[in-house]
């Protein structure tokens, strides 16, 4: 939903720009990341788990 | 007023406002991603609006077969699939579009084919639907919730002991949603975490990197509760639900806002 690439890479530059040394972008945006990505792996396996019924549901 | 009735109302709200939102991009635009979005948000609000019927006009049949296909079945997955035309428009995906219509279609053929089975007289209406609409077997040990309807029914040819609830034990539908949810899951949030990435590496447009991080969370919120419900705890379902909604549009709003405004305050410094 958030529109990545629609415009074409090169239509962005220079529209708006991520500030340089930003601790906010380069410390904890990256950090979210991870953390949302590592529990979407876990919803993954549990839902497939689920899938598969090695776990019980109810 | 209870949660019960009050919590559907404003995610149906939410819902229809976003839904509005994405197919009006539709209309302007044509773009499949748009039609997608727009197809699984408002399937997302048919589930909260039916929450919503049933807390306050009792039970239907009707509306529990879109409670159930719509809101519990579908909805990610096609809302995944929209992000995933945004991202990549090869040729396979077409397949995986046509795979999701087949899959959809003959999804909605096993709720029909479930429909004779459902037991309407377990409805209560002061319980939220995602509490009541699975049979749950009780082990030894297990606490049985107050009022619950014990019963003892045959399941895979063994006596087992069960609350009851509408959609009866061994029912087919049930276990092909999972599989929908899982393609929603990775998507879906699979597709906003990488799009958050790409920007952030290029280092370009703040506000879609914390669009698409508003829009992973929201819809991490609603599979966890979606997860739990499934798992016998259906009582997190709707809060869940208004936190999804509530995110996942901030997040459409946050990605969606022109980068100009974005930058103001940079722009207005002198050279």
């Amino acid at each position: 939903m958030g529109e990545p690439e629609e415009r074409g890479g090169g239509e962005t530059e220079g529209r708006s720009r991520i500030p340089a040394g930003s601790v906010f972008y380069t410390r904890v945006v990256p950090a979210v990341l991870i953390g949302l990505g590592i529990l979407t792996a876990v919803l993954i396996v549990l839902a497939a788990g689920i899938a598969l019924g090695i776990v019980p549901y109810r | 007023m209870s949660a019960t009735r009050v919590l559907p109302f404003i995610t149906t709200l939410v819902m229809l406002v976003f839904t509005a939102s994405v197919l009006q991009r539709y209309q302007a635009r044509r773009k499949a991603h748009f039609l997608f979005w727009g197809i699984g948000l408002a399937m997302f609000g048919f589930g909260s609006f039916a929450e919503a019927f049933f807390a306050v006009a009792g039970w239907s049949t009707p509306i529990f077969f879109g409670w159930y296909l719509f809101g519990a079945a579908l909805n990610a997955a096609w809302l995944g699939h929209g992000t995933l035309l945004l991202l990549n428009r090869k040729r396979w995906v077409h397949v995986l579009t046509a795979a999701l219509l087949t899959g959809s279609v003959a999804t909605a053929v096993l709720m029909v084919q479930a429909m004779p089975r459902i037991e309407a007289g377990v409805f209560n209406p002061a319980l939220p639907i995602s509490e009541q609409y699975g049979t749950k077997v009780i082990e030894p040990g297990d606490e049985v919730p107050a009022g619950a309807q014990l019963t003892t029914v045959t399941y895979r040819g063994e006596q087992v002991q069960v609350v009851r609830g509408l959609m009866p034990l061994g029912t087919t539908v049930r276990s092909v949603t999972p599989f929908f949810n899982i393609y929603g899951l990775i998507t879906l949030v699979g597709g906003a975490l990488w799009s958050a990435w790409l920007f952030l590496r290029k280092r370009v447009l703040p506000n879609r990197v914390i669009g698409n991080v508003l829009i992973a969370v929201g819809a991490l919120v609603i599979a966890s509760a979606s997860t739990l419900t499934r798992l016998g705890y259906g009582q997190y379902l709707y809060l869940g639900e208004l936190i999804a909604a509530t995110l996942m549009y901030a997040g459409f709003v946050t990605a969606s806002a022109p980068a100009a405004e974005m930058e103001a305050s940079p722009a207005a410094l002198p050279a």
